[in-house]
Parts: structure tokens; C-alpha cells; sequence
């Protein structure tokens, strides 16, 4: 197995008005293609950062972090966005769909060329058949999620990233968006999700612990 | 999803917003469209109208002056100067006379060729709308004017600061004993050349071709265009400044969303395109509706007061040539843009990490 991520010796400071935090303090870890891990840990852990280390979200302070063979330090902007854009699917604790749009029009959001059909196609997968022109306001936490997740998918990307993906639901429907990524995991998708929830993180094929700003335990 | 209809689905978010901030501009637009395109139009009417002048040269007294009260009048000796130049021909006066009728101070007009009136009635005595509704004239009243008494033939519509009489040349030329304010001509040649000749063989007069009044008008016209554009525009500004207002809101408003769609993948440069867009799409819209209620104004200004003023021939295209339509659409338009960069900046420069975390 390839590993489609890998985290080096991985140092983050950033200051939150006068103080410094070090969010992450030497940390290393892999990800396998196919594999479907989850972070847990605190509050304050560094999980989250973690999370948007790999995403190229933000860029660490010492430390490689090499994406599908890419070190995303070498990468101009322009160049983060587009591998944002084709390679990785993020899926955010509130769900932060377009509120203007319908959910047919956010899963085309991310797309460069608009393809209805596709995706019609990747709502249809996510149990959304028929829902295609509802607003998000129309629609219940559960399924604005699977519209969220449907997005993520709609480059076909390489990673899903799940920040709190059932922080703001239901048991009911955190088993179903749960056993919506154990599908998408299944057909090979790999994906890694940050969660308090271990129910959420039962799910997972592996759960590294975090605390402090290093993996405590994998 | 494309920038342009994200852009689009945003002002229509917030319908009030939008559509306030859009008032500034369809107000400053407006004003600016209506003042200009009345200056336009009168300036390319009154062009229009030289150009139906009788001849290539006018001839007056040099003591007097294009718009002068009629003081001044052209010697016999110099009519028949003028009269015997060869390069000259279809030679016709004019004379125009202050005067009073019942002791109301009037203007009298000597006319040689009525096409330039729009008469109600015959040619011959007319009077204008002033004096009818002063003295209630109708077709057939008796007036009265230097010891003479005349039939009125007609009337016109315009209104004058005096009373004005038109009379055929012939009548109004003994009473004005016989002496001319102007003399128009046909030439052969090159008018420039006959004008500074007859500058130069009759002292004492002043000629005017047709591009020297052209461009007296436009001398005149451009002046006060430019400060009726400034004014017009303070109004202009204050809607651009709303825009900026407006843009900084929305742009704050939607930190979180910027957050999401840079996570997502887009670029710097799409999010300051997309907002960019959006500022121009608020003036463009404001900048059409401006467009289209300055325009129904002066149509209606046209169809109820063209008339009075003398100019009821005048049309739309007078007043709004395609130039000054396309100069304000992207002036606006752009103004609008420009307005929208500080914002656009700011939203593309946000950190995605922070701006996620913004509620």
C-alpha cells in the first residue's frame, strides 16, 4: 500500500492575540491509501490543525507534510487550491453549505465545469434522490450533511477530511452519516475524521489519540 | 456553479439590501443622465436647427453680437457693400426690434423664412403663447404695434421671458425704419475665406459661418455641461461609497462562507472576482434603471414642455446619444467595480483557517 499522506516532524505555532500556542509539537503519521482513520483527543489537542495541515489548509511551522507525493510546502497557492479543489473532499462540523444555493447547486460548487447529471448521480449515492432543488434550509441536519459530503465528492478526490462530521447530530443520524463514509471507504475512498464521538469513531478502521500537540497512542 | 451566477445569487440574498444600495446609484445616475442629456440635447437640437439656417454666413454689426437685444443694426451703406459682393448670393435680412404693446415690453422678430416656426394658424402676425395667455389673443385680434395696426394670423406655442411677435419681413422692416440686424447669405467658395473678406471690405461687421456658431455652441454648452456633470456626480459618488459600505457588510457577513469556498478550492483570485462581480452587477443594475427612469422623464419633459420651450421637435436621440448611454453604463459599471476592490481584497486575503472558525 502507498501512502497517499505523510506527516514528518510536524511543528505548528500560531499566536491567538498575545499568546503563543505550539498546537503541534513533533508529530508523525501516515495514512495508507484506502485506509479510514480517526483523531481523537481534547479540546486543544491539535487535532483539528492536523486536520488542516493535510487538507493545505495552512502550512506547518517545521515539518514536511507530503500529499500524494507532494510536499505542499513546494506548492504555490494557486497550486493548493487547485489539489484543494481535485484531490481532497472536506466535510466540516456545520456542514457549511452555501445557504443560497440548492443542494444540487452546492455539489456542483466546487465542480469546473458544472455536470448536473453527475451530480444528480453523487446525490442520488448519498440517499438525496428527489431532493436535488431543496435549499438547505429545507432540509434536516442529516441530509444537509450527506449534501456536504456529496460536495466533497464531487472531483472525485483522493482524501476525505471530516471535521466533527457528527458534531452537530442526532445518534440516528450520526450512524447513518457514519456508515455513509464506511461505504465511501469501502469502495476505496480514504478518509480521516476528527471526532469526541466514539461511536463516530468506532467506525474507523484506526483511531490515533491525541493530546498536547503529539499522537499519544495509535 | 460559475463566479457570475454565485455572484448573481447573492444580491438576490438580501433582495432590501441590494436593491437600497442600488437606489444610490439609480439616483446619482438619474440626475446625471437627466441634466446631461438635457445639455446634450439642446446642444445637438440647436445644431440641428443651424443646419436648416438659411445660408453658409450670417452678417451683423460688430458692436452687437450673436444674442444681442437688437441695439446694433447694419448701416446702408454696409447692406449695399454686402449686397454687391460676388461672393455672395441668396442674400436675406433680418430685423428684430424691442418694442411695446400695450405697454407690456414685447420682441419683434422680422422673419424671412417661417420654416423655423411651428405655427398654429397662417403665417404672417403671429404671436407667442405668452402674449395669448397676457392679452388673450385668438386668430383675428387686432394689435397695435409702433402706430401700427395688424391682424394676427397665428400663434405658436413658445413661451418667451417677453412677449414675442414674428411679422412677414416686409411688414416689420418699415417699422424698424428699414434698418437690418442680420444679414444671411449663401456663398461660393469656402466660408472662411468669404467670412474674413467681408470682415475685412465692410468695416464694422462681424461674420459668422456655420462652424463658428457650432462652435460657440459647443463652447458655451461644454462649459456648462461640465459643471452640471460635476454636480450631478457628487450624487454618483455618494452611491459608489454605498457600494464600498455595502461590500465591506456582505464580505463580513460571509467570512465563514469565503472560509468554506477557498476550502473547497477556490482561489484567491476567484473570490476577488466573484465579489468583484458582484459590486459591478450591483451598478450595472442600478446604472440601467437610472438609465431607463432619466430617459422616461425626459420624454415626458419633451411631450409636456417641448412645446414652451420652442423645442417640441426635439427627440430621445437629441438627449441621450448612444455615447453618453455607453459612457454612463461603464462608468458606473466601473466606479462600481472599483468600488468593490478594497472588499475583494479583504475577502481573498482572509486566512481560511480563521475565517472557518468565524460565526
Amino acid at each position: 500500500m502507498t501512502d497517499i499522506l505523510e506527516i514528518k516532524e510536524v511543528w505548528k505555532n500560531y499566536k491567538m492575540g498575545a499568546e503563543e500556542i505550539n498546537a503541534l509539537q513533533g508529530v508523525n503519521f501516515k495514512v495508507e491509501d484506502g485506509s479510514f482513520i480517526a483523531v481523537m483527543g481534547p479540546s486543544g489537542s491539535g487535532k483539528s490543525t492536523l486536520l488542516h495541515l493535510a487538507g493545505i489548509l495552512d502550512l506547518p511551522t517545521k515539518g514536511d507534510v507530503t500529499l500524494n507525493g507532494t510536499n505542499i510546502k513546494e506548492l504555490s497557492r494557486k497550486q493548493q487550491a487547485q489539489i484543494r479543489r481535485t484531490k481532497i473532499g472536506f466535510v466540516f462540523q456545520r456542514f457549511n453549505l452555501l445557504s443560497q444555493l440548492t443542494a444540487l447547486e452546492n455539489v456542483m460548487l466546487p465542480m469546473r465545469k458544472p455536470d448536473r447529471e453527475k451530480a444528480q448521480k453523487i446525490l442520488d449515492r448519498v440517499g438525496l434522490e428527489g431532493k436535488y432543488d431543496r435549499l438547505p434550509t429545507q432540509l434536516s441536519g442529516g441530509e444537509e450533511q450527506r449534501v456536504a459530503i456529496a460536495r466533497s465528492l464531487a472531483n472525485d478526490p483522493i482524501l476525505i477530511l471530516a471535521d466533527e462530521p457528527t458534531g452537530e447530530l442526532d445518534t440516528a443520524n450520526s450512524r447513518m452519516i457514519m456508515e455513509l463514509l464506511t461505504d465511501l471507504n469501502k469502495d476505496g475512498m480514504s478518509i480521516i475524521i476528527v471526532t469526541h464521538d466514539p461511536m463516530a469513531a468506532e467506525y474507523a478502521q484506526k483511531t490515533v489519540q491525541m493530546r498536547d500537540g503529539i499522537i499519544s497512542h495509535v | 456553479m460559475g463566479m457570475y451566477g454565485l455572484s448573481f445569487k447573492n444580491l438576490k440574498r438580501r433582495k432590501l439590501r441590494s436593491a437600497l444600495t442600488m437606489l444610490g446609484i439609480i439616483i446619482g445616475v438619474a440626475t446625471l443622465v437627466l441634466l446631461m442629456g438635457a445639455g446634450t440635447g439642446m446642444k445637438a437640437y440647436t445644431k440641428d436647427k443651424m443646419e436648416s439656417m438659411a445660408g453658409d454666413i450670417a452678417i451683423y454689426n460688430s458692436s452687437g453680437g450673436a444674442y444681442s437685444s437688437g441695439d446694433y443694426y447694419l448701416d446702408s451703406e454696409s447692406i449695399t457693400k454686402i449686397k454687391n459682393m460676388s461672393q455672395l448670393y441668396n442674400i436675406k435680412e433680418e430685423t428684430s426690434f424691442s418694442s411695446e404693446l400695450n405697454g407690456t415690453p414685447i420682441y419683434v422678430v422680422g422673419v424671412f423664412d417661417w420654416n423655423q416656426y411651428k405655427v398654429n394658424g397662417t403665417t404672417g402676425v403671429v404671436v407667442d403663447q405668452t402674449l395669448v395667455d397676457k392679452f388673450d389673443y385668438k386668430i383675428g385680434s387686432k394689435i397695435v404695434i409702433n402706430d401700427k395696426e395688424f391682424t394676427i394670423t397665428g400663434t405658436t406655442k413658445q413661451k418667451t421671458m417677453q412677449g414675442l411677435v414674428l411679422l412677414d419681413l416686409d411688414k416689420a422692416l418699415p417699422l424698424n425704419d428699414n434698418r437690418v440686424s442680420y444679414i444671411f447669405a449663401s456663398v461660393n467658395g469656402d466660408p472662411d475665406t468669404v467670412k474674413n473678406t467681408v470682415e475685412s471690405q465692410v468695416s464694422g461687421t462681424t461674420a459668422m459661418t456655420r462652424s463658428d456658431y457650432s462652435k460657440q455652441i459647443d463652447d458655451t454648452m461644454n462649459g456648462i455641461m461640465l459643471f452640471i456633470g460635476a454636480i450631478a456626480s457628487i450624487g454618483l459618488m455618494v452611491g459608489v461609497i454605498s457600494v464600498v459600505n455595502i461590500m465591506l457588510v456582505n464580505v463580513t457577513e460571509r467570512t465563514r462562507e469565503i472560509g468554506v469556498l477557498k476550502a473547497i478550492g477556490f482561489t484567491n483570485r476567484e473570490v476577488l472576482g466573484s465579489i468583484l462581480m458582484e459590486a459591478g452587477l450591483l451598478g450595472f443594475i442600478g446604472t440601467i434603471a437610472g438609465l431607463i427612469i432619466a430617459a422616461v422623464l425626459l420624454q415626458l419633459a419633451i411631450t409636456f414642455y417641448g412645446a414652451q420651450l420652442g423645442v417640441e421637435d426635439i427627440t430621445l436621440m437629441h438627449m441621450l446619444p448612444i455615447w453618453l448611454v455607453l459612457a454612463v453604463v461603464g462608468g458606473a459599471t466601473l466606479l462600481s467595480v472599483l468600488a468593490g476592490l478594497y472588499p475583494a481584497w479583504r475577502a481573498s486575503r482572509l486566512n481560511v483557517v480563521e475565517a472557518l472558525r468565524y460565526d
